[in-house]
């Protein structure tokens, strides 16, 4: 079964585009986000607005005969401004950075058309218009949650498609060790590498990649077994008695940077 | 890294958002089969001790079933509960090791919180003379209440799948099983905090429909009046049901919770394809 709802998209040139949907987790901790960061700048504007109209009210309220009225209209202008600055928050951000607010920055996910194209200021400003629609009784939840294709209103007055966004995965800083270096001219000598693939290389990185955050035994285990499986692959006879199983990996990794064949 | 295009890749840890994801995915795609357990499950907690014990035991086996799909080797309810029910009073033992450790921080939380708010309060009074009152009670308030939020999710992460490797795995016992969270969730606390806030805001909808909705009628309806009785029991019907929604989902979170701990913390699921076997026998 699948654990993610999977999208295609069919570009112009009939090549087909697979994409992940967000996802109704990566889209909560995005709502989180961006709520935390409006109601910090709604506090500030409140804060501000408070100050600013006592100021008013004080100066106009000898000069005025119904200033009552005054406050009402300061009021009313509060919440027009407090409405503009939650919708622009959305329609900003959107538009500006292609689909994404600082929320869906930081959970990695982003805003298309339903044709995979990238959405313009109308997308951004229907879907902000139609949040406190989905925010009514949860119903942009249970329509994310439920659905197929997870829209919620705003998405499908839209025509827009929530999807993870591709993170050009930064190739992490492998330290490979002098001794390593040694051992693969060695390697290369005894042993047929071109027997690995590209798979193989890929889960050897995975490994030399995320050792640092594994327990130290079960880290121990595991190069310890993929070093035998690696061994198995590439004909060898016994492993290298003088290293340890990490240096050997990383090695057999070097290989992977210098094709041989 | 092209090969992973637009896929969280098997063998790739999970993001806080994609952990919450996959979890609402697996009961969404078993959701009567769990939603039936999770029933049985609370219709059981009415029995003292022996009813405690399968209400524990069956949390488990949601999880074990949730589990199995994960790693691609499903299981029907009957397999699995041939693993369960053994274990039926480890399970029992789990819980309340966790429950009462929780229940003693909770305590240790609040006595340290209270004592902090109340030198800040003195300290502000000093500072601010008798018309700080207002500031250093909200002031103290807000520690308190941050200590004990903070302090107590951090070790309920700690423990977040403490009964999962008694469901899952063989020859461990209830001690081990809570002790292996505890290795299992070392680095992981920030991250799991995260999880678990995502995951309290994904079941906001449904406990909002379910339980607050109809308390909040309780509120403007006069107390000790027949409509106030039915309403009163509509509400518990739906707190009821609620409950049993909810709980699956926090099993599967945690059965995906699990495979991603081992998966960061073991590199489970790392290895090489079997090698080509020699055609020349």
């Amino acid at each position: 079964m699948r654990f993610f709802n999977r999208i295609t998209f069919q570009t112009p040139e009939s090549v087909d585009l697979e994409f992940t949907l967000a996802g109704i987790g990566n889209r909560a901790l995005a709502l989180l986000i961006d709520y935390t960061v409006l109601t910090v700048t709604l506090l500030v504007f409140f804060l501000t607005w408070t100050v600013f109209s006592t100021q008013l009210f004080n100066f106009f309220e000898d000069l005025i005969t119904n200033a009552q009225n005054l406050g009402l209209w300061l009021i009313a202008i509060f919440f027009l401004i407090a409405f503009a600055i939650y919708i622009s928050y959305f329609v900003f951000f959107e538009t500006l950075w292609f689909g994404q607010t600082p929320g869906k920055r930081f959970a990695k996910i982003r805003v298309v058309r339903d044709d995979g194209r990238l959405i313009g200021l109308q997308q951004a400003t229907l879907r902000a218009l139609l949040r406190p629609f989905d925010e009514t009784l949860f119903i942009g939840a249970f329509l994310i949650m439920l659905g197929r294709n997870e829209k919620r209103l705003g998405d499908l007055a839209a025509g827009t498609i929530v999807i993870q966004a591709q993170t050009p995965t930064a190739s992490a800083i492998l330290t490979i060790s002098e001794q390593a270096k040694v051992l693969h001219e060695q390697l290369i000598q005894i042993a047929d590498l071109s027997q690995l693939l590209l798979d193989d290389f890929a889960v050897i990185r995975e490994y030399l990649q995320r050792r640092g955050a594994m327990s130290p035994k079960a880290r121990a285990l595991l190069a310890l077994k993929l070093a035998q499986q690696v061994q198995t692959i590439i004909s060898l006879e016994k492993l290298p008695e003088a290293v340890t199983s990490d240096v050997f990996l990383e090695a057999i990794y070097l290989g992977y940077q210098q094709p041989e064949f | 890294m092209s090969e992973n295009f637009g896929s969280p890749g098997q063998i790739q840890p999970l993001s806080i958002g994609n952990v919450v994801s996959a979890a609402v995915q697996l009961y969404r795609s078993h959701l009567k089969t769990y939603f039936n357990l999770a029933a049985l499950a609370h219709l059981w907690v009415l029995v003292p001790i022996y009813g405690w014990a399968k209400y524990a035991a069956i949390s488990g086996l949601i999880s074990r079933l949730a589990f199995g799909e994960l790693i691609y080797q499903p299981e029907g309810v009957q397999t699995a509960r041939n693993h369960i029910n053994p274990r039926l009073w480890s399970f029992l033992r789990v819980g309340f090791q966790v429950g009462i450790s929780l229940l003693l921080i909770y305590f240790g939380l609040a006595i340290v919180g209270g004592m902090l708010a109340g030198l800040i309060g003195v300290a502000l009074r000093g500072i601010l003379g008798a018309s700080g009152v207002i500031v250093a009670t909200t002031l103290a308030i807000i520690v308190t209440v941050v200590i004990v939020l903070l302090g107590l999710t951090w070790f309920y992460s700690r423990w977040i799948v403490a009964e999962i490797p008694l469901a899952v795995e063989e020859n461990i016992n209830g001690g081990e099983s809570v002790a292996r969270s505890w290795e299992l969730t070392k680095a992981s606390v920030f991250r799991i905090q995260g999880i678990v806030l995502v995951s309290f805001i994904v079941t906001l909808p449904l406990v909002f429909v379910l339980n607050y909705i109809p308390s909040l009628f309780l509120l403007r309806l006069e107390q000790g009046s027949a409509i106030y009785s039915i309403v009163y029991f509509i509400s518990l019907i739906g707190s009821l049901i609620g409950g049993i929604l909810v709980m699956p989902f926090w099993q599967a979170l945690k059965a995906v919770l699990y495979l991603d701990l081992r998966s960061r913390r073991e590199g489970l699921g790392l290895q090489l394809r079997e090698p080509p076997s020699p055609d020349f026998r």
